[in-house]
C-alpha cells in the first residue's frame, strides 16, 4: 500500500549479524502515534524490555522521522533518537534537526531500528535501499567532525551523518549524537547506547521523495503557516538567536547562578546574547539554517585569534546558562570552549554543565577533597571548566567521575541533594522556584529534567499566547510565573501538545514564533491523509504518546516517586531576585496534576483512562 | 543620585541608542510618567506602545524582575533604586 | 517589462526550502534532487548559492536541440523569457545537458529534459523564500539596484580617502 506523507517502510540494522531487513509501516499504529517520539515510543515500549541495561546490546535505538520530515513545511527537519536512557534508567528522547533526518524519508524510511552490538566499531552505509556495513576501527576516537569528513569521504558527497564523538565510544552516561557539522541530538545519553553498540556512525544518501496525500490542501496551509512566521520578532529570533533571552530570564530571577543556589546573577551582562553578539559571534547568517527553515537561529563563534582560533557553532542560550552562570565562570570565551569540546566529543552541554556546577559547589562545600579532582575547583574557574570538560570526554581522572553524570558523582560522595535534577538528569537553564509550573514540568517529564519537551516558560516569561492552552481559557497576557493556579492542568496539556510537534518533525521554535495547534493538524492531516479528531483528537494523540512513556518507565522500576524535584528547589527559599523566598510549590501542583492525568493517587494511569487514550493493547491490561 | 535606573534590551538597545537611563524619581513616579518620558521620540514610542496608553503585547515591561501585568500595569508606583527592564519580544533557549 | 529571476547571494541561508518547493511543483514530490534550482552551501566560507538556469538569450540547450524540444517564449504578463521544454517533443537525447555549461537542465526519471520554467511565471522558490535571497523582478531594476550598490560603496571608500 502507498503512503504519503509517511515512506511506509521500517529498516532494521542487526549489528550483531551485520544484517539489514526492511518492514512495512503499520499504518494503523502510524495514525495512532504519528512519527518522530510517538512511532519511536511505540516500537521501543513493543520491541525494548525496559529492565535491560541501557548499555547492554539487548537495548535498541530507535531513529524516527515524523510525517512532515523532508516536506517543505516551516521547520519539518527534525528525527529523534529513543532509546532507554544510561543517565535515568528510564526513556530517553532526543531530538536533532538537519539533512541527515530529511535523509532517512529521501532514503526510504520513516524509522530505523538499530539492535545488538557490533564486535568492532562499525559505520553503517544507507544507500536509497542498499545498505553497507563498514568497519570503522579506523575512525574510533575521532571527533565528531572529522568523522563526518571521514564517513562522507569513504562513502558518498552526498551522504547525511550522524556519529558519536569520544564521549559516546567512551560510554559518557550523557553523550550525544551529532549530525549535519554541529546538530546534536543532547540530551539523555543517546550517543552512549550508541558508543555501547560500537556504531560510530549511520551515514544516508537517500534520492527519493516525499508524497502528500492532498497536495492543494498541504501547500495551503503550508502557505498559511509561512504567513504565521513573517513578523518583525522572527527577524529578531534570526540576530540573536536563543542567547538573546538570557538577561530576560535573569531579569525574572530565574537564571541558575553557582548550581542553583541563586536565581539571579550580578555578572549577567557579560554573558548576555548582546555581548554574545558584539564579541566572539562571528556569523549569524549564511548556511545555517535547518532545511525549510525561515528563520535560520544557529550561528557560529570564534575563539582565539589568528591561526590558533577555533570555530564552532554555538553557544546556545542553555549553554551559556549552565557553563556560564551556573559554574559562574561568566566568561563567553570558556563558556565556548567547553561548548566546543562538547561538539566535537559528542556530549550534551546542559548536564555536562549542570554536573560541573554540582562538582563545584560541593568542591566549595569540602565535599570533595582537591585531591580526588587534582586541582582546585571553585565557582567561576573558566580555565578549571574547560579542562575539567575535557577530562570528562576522555573519561580522565575526576571526568571518569563526572562522566557518570552529577547525581550519580554526588552520590559517591553521600550527597545526592547537590544535584540539581529530576531522575538523574541535570535541570536546563531555568531555575523553577522562580517560574513554578517549570518545577512541575521538571518533575513529571518522563525523560527527566527538560524543558522543550513541554515549555512551561513559554507562557509564563516568552508571552507565547496564541496556543489553545492559553486562548482556550481567555489568557491574553504572560501568566504570572509565581501563581499556581490552572498550572497542573496547563502543564500536562503542554506536555501533551509538544508530543504533537515532536511526532510531526518540526521545530518548537515554529510554534511560539506564530504556528498552532490548528496548522500543524492541518499539516499532518493533508500531508498523511488521516483524520486526527479535530483538536480534542490532537490532545489525545498527545496524551497517548506520553502515557506510553510513563508506562515504559513505570516498567522500567521508575515510580510516581521521581516525580519530584531536589530538596534545594523544595525546602530552601530562593534568597534573591524577584521571586525571592519562594519554593517550588511542587506538593500543591502535583496532585491535582495526577488528577487532570486520570491517574491514581500513586500515579498510575488507571484502566478507564488507558481504554480512553487506545491504550490497553500496549499496556497489556 | 539613586533614582529610577531603566535597562533595555536586544533591538531596543538600537531605537533608544542606550542600555541604561537613570531617570529622577519625581520625573517617574510611576510607569506610565516614565514611558513617556524614555519613549521621546516616534520611533521610540511605537517600539513600546500600540495606542496611547496601551503598551505593544508583546513587549514586557518588568520592575525589580515583577512583570507589570503583575502589579499595577502602567500605574505601577515607583521608588528610589528601582530598576525597570523593557523587552522586546525574544524566545527561545 | 522583461522579469527575471534574480539572486542575492548575500541574503541566502541555505535553507532549501526553494529546492523543495521546486520539486513539489513540478514533480509531486517533496525531493531536492528533483528540483530545478539548487543551492548550495559552503559552510566554511558562510555563504550559500542557489543556481538555477538564467533563460539564456541565445541559449545553447535550444540550439542543439535536436527534435527542436526546447524553444524561447516570451510571457504575456510579465514579459520574461522562458527556455521552455516541450515534453511531447523531448526524446531524452541529452544534448541540451552537455551543452549547458552551467548544469541547470537535467534529463529525469520520466526520461524527459527538466528545467526552470519560472512556473509559468510566478516562481514558487520566489514566494517561499524566507529572506529575500530570490526574487523575481524586472531586470533592469536588478541592474540599477547593483550599479546603486556599488556606487554607494564606492562613494564609501571615497569619503574614507578624504
Amino acid at each position: 500500500m502507498t503512503m504519503d506523507g509517511w515512506m511506509g517502510k521500517v529498516l532494521r540494522l542487526d549489528l550483531t549479524a551485520s544484517a539489514a531487513s526492511v518492514e512495512d509501516l503499520d499504518r494503523e499504529i502510524a495514525e495512532q502515534y504519528i512519527g518522530g517520539i510517538g512511532l519511536g515510543t511505540r516500537y521501543l515500549y513493543d520491541e525494548v524490555d525496559p529492565a535491560v541495561d541501557a548499555l547492554d546490546a539487548a537495548n535498541k535505538l530507535v531513529l524516527a522521522t515524523g510525517p512532515l520530515t523532508g516536506t517543505g513545511a516551516p521547520g519539518a527537519n527534525r528525527y529523534m533518537l529513543l532509546t532507554k536512557s544510561p543517565l535515568t534508567g528510564g526513556i530517553a528522547n532526543s531530538s536533532a534537526a538537519g539533512d541527515f533526518a530529511c535523509a532517512i524519508k529521501y532514503a526510504g524510511f520513516d524509522v530505523i531500528i538499530v539492535e545488538g552490538a557490533a564486535e568492532r566499531p562499525v559505520f553503517v552505509f544507507i544507500d536509497d535501499g542498499r545498505v553497507s556495513f563498514h568497519d570503522a576501527s579506523e575512525l574510533w576516537g575521532l571527533d565528531t567532525e572529522q568523522t563526518e569528513q571521514a564517513v562522507i569521504a569513504a562513502t558518498a558527497p552526498d551522504a547525511k551523518v550522524n556519529c558519536i564523538g569520544p564521549a559516546g565510544e567512551k560510554l559518557v552516561r550523557y553523550a550525544c549524537v551529532m549530525n549535519d557539522m554541529g546538530r546534536a541530538a543532547g540530551r539523555s545519553g543517546v550517543g552512549a547506547v550508541m558508543g555501547s553498540k560500537r556504531l560510530k556512525a549511520i551515514a544516508v544518501r537517500g534520492t527519493g521523495g516525499v508524497t502528500i496525500a492532498d497536495g492543494e490542501r498541504f501547500m495551503d496551509a503550508v502557505r498559511r503557516c509561512y504567513e504565521a512566521l513573517t513578523d518583525p520578532y522572527v527577524e529578531h529570533f534570526h540576530k540573536h538567536g536563543t542567547p538573546g533571552v538570557l538577561e530576560l530570564v535573569n531579569t525574572y530571577g530565574a537564571l541558575p547562578t553557582k548550581n542553583f543556589q541563586y536565581g539571579t546573577n550580578p555578572q549577567h551582562e557579560d554573558i548576555s546574547g548582546e555581548r554574545l553578539a558584539e564579541t566572539l559571534s562571528v556569523r549569524t547568517r549564511m548556511g545555517m539554517a535547518c532545511p525549510a527553515c525561515p528563520v535560520a537561529c544557529g550561528r557560529v563563534s570564534r575563539v582565539g585569534a589568528g591561526e590558533t582560533a577555533t570555530y564552532g557553532v554555538g553557544p546556545e542560550y542553555e549553554t551559556i546558562g549552565m557553563f556560564g552562570s551556573s559554574c559562574y565562570t561568566n566568561d563567553l570565551e570558556a563558556v565556548t570552549r567547553a561548548n566546543f569540546i562538547c561538539n566535537q566529543a559528542g556530549m550534551d552541554t546542559i548536564t555536562t554543565g549542570g554536573s560541573i556546577a554540582c562538582a563545584m559547589e560541593m568542591y566549595e562545600r569540602g565535599l570533595i577533597p582537591e585531591a580526588d579532582i587534582g586541582f582546585p575547583l571553585p565557582f567561576g574557574d573558566g580555565e578549571a571548566l574547560v579542562r575539567l570538560t575535557d577530562m570528562i570526554a576522555r573519561r580522565e581522572g575526576f571526568g571518569d567521575l563526572l562522566a557518570e553524570g552529577g547525581y550519580r558523582m554526588a552520590e559517591h560522595y553521600g550527597h545526592p541533594e547537590y544535584s540539581m535534577g529530576v531522575k538523574k538528569q541535570e535541570f536546563a537553564s531555568y531555575e523553577c522556584r522562580a517560574i513554578q509550573s517549570m518545577a512541575l514540568a521538571y518533575a513529571t517529564e518522563p525523560r527527566g529534567a527538560c524543558h522543550i519537551r513541554g515549555e512551561a516558560q513559554d507562557y509564563a516569561i516568552y508571552s507565547v499566547l496564541h496556543w489553545h492552552i492559553t486562548k482556550d481559557r481567555g489568557i491574553e497576557e504572560p501568566l504570572d510565573p509565581l501563581t499556581l493556579d490552572e498550572q497542573p492542568e496547563m502543564v500536562m496539556e503542554l506536555q501533551d501538545w509538544f508530543r504533537i510537534i515532536d511526532s510531526g518533525g518540526l521545530c518548537n521554535f515554529m510554534f511560539y514564533l506564530g504556528m498552532d495547534e490548528d496548522q500543524l493538524r492541518d499539516l499532518i492531516e493533508s500531508a498523511t491523509g488521516i483524520d486526527m479528531g479535530g483538536y480534542p483528537g490532537l490532545m489525545r494523540t498527545g496524551a497517548r504518546i506520553f502515557n506510553l512513556e510513563v508506562l515504559f518507565n513505570r516498567r522500567a522500576g521508575i515510580t510516581a516517586a521521581a516525580d519530584t524535584l531536589p530538596p534545594r528547589m523544595l525546602q530552601e527559599p530562593l534568597p534573591d531576585g524577584p521571586a525571592k523566598g519562594y519554593v517550588a510549590e511542587l506538593g500543591r501542583m502535583l496532585p491535582p496534576y495526577y488528577t487532570a492525568r486520570g491517574w491514581d493517587e500513586h500515579g498510575d494511569l488507571t484502566p478507564q483512562k488507558a481504554a480512553e487514550l487506545g491504550l490497553q493493547l500496549a499496556a497489556g491490561t | 543620585m539613586p533614582g529610577v535606573t531603566v535597562r533595555l534590551f536586544a533591538d531596543l538597545r538600537t531605537v533608544f541608542g542606550v542600555r541604561m537611563v537613570d531617570v529622577p524619581l519625581e520625573r517617574a513616579p510611576d510607569i506610565a510618567c516614565l514611558l513617556g518620558l524614555v519613549c521621546d521620540t516616534p520611533r521610540r514610542w511605537q517600539a513600546v506602545f500600540a495606542e496611547p496608553g496601551v503598551p505593544r503585547r508583546e513587549i514586557a515591561v518588568l520592575v525589580n524582575g515583577r512583570n507589570i501585568r503583575f502589579l499595577d500595569r502602567l500605574e505601577t508606583k515607583l521608588c528610589e533604586g528601582d530598576e525597570v527592564a523593557i523587552f522586546p519580544p525574544v524566545y527561545g533557549g | 517589462m522583461n522579469k527575471v529571476l534574480a539572486i542575492d547571494i548575500g541574503k541566502c541561508t541555505g535553507c532549501h526550502v526553494c529546492e523543495l518547493m521546486c520539486s513539489f511543483r513540478h514533480h509531486g514530490e517533496f525531493n531536492p534532487r528533483r528540483a530545478r534550482i539548487h543551492t548550495t552551501v559552503f559552510l566554511h566560507d558562510e555563504i550559500a548559492v542557489p543556481v538555477v538556469c538564467s533563460q539564456c538569450e541565445d541559449a545553447w540547450c535550444e540550439r542543439i536541440c535536436p527534435s527542436g524540444a526546447i524553444s524561447t517564449v516570451v510571457m504575456p504578463e510579465t514579459g520574461a523569457r522562458v527556455v521552455q521544454v516541450d515534453e511531447d517533443l523531448c526524446v531524452g537525447c541529452k544534448m541540451c545537458v552537455l551543452a549547458c555549461p552551467f548544469g541547470n537542465i537535467q534529463v529525469g526519471a520520466a526520461g524527459c529534459a527538466e528545467k526552470c520554467d519560472l512556473c509559468g511565471g510566478d516562481p514558487v522558490c520566489v514566494q517561499f523564500c524566507p529572506r529575500g535571497a530570490l526574487r523575481f523582478v524586472e531586470a533592469e531594476d536588478r541592474e540599477v539596484e547593483k550599479r546603486q550598490k556599488l556606487a554607494q560603496a564606492l562613494a564609501g571608500s571615497y569619503r574614507e580617502s578624504e
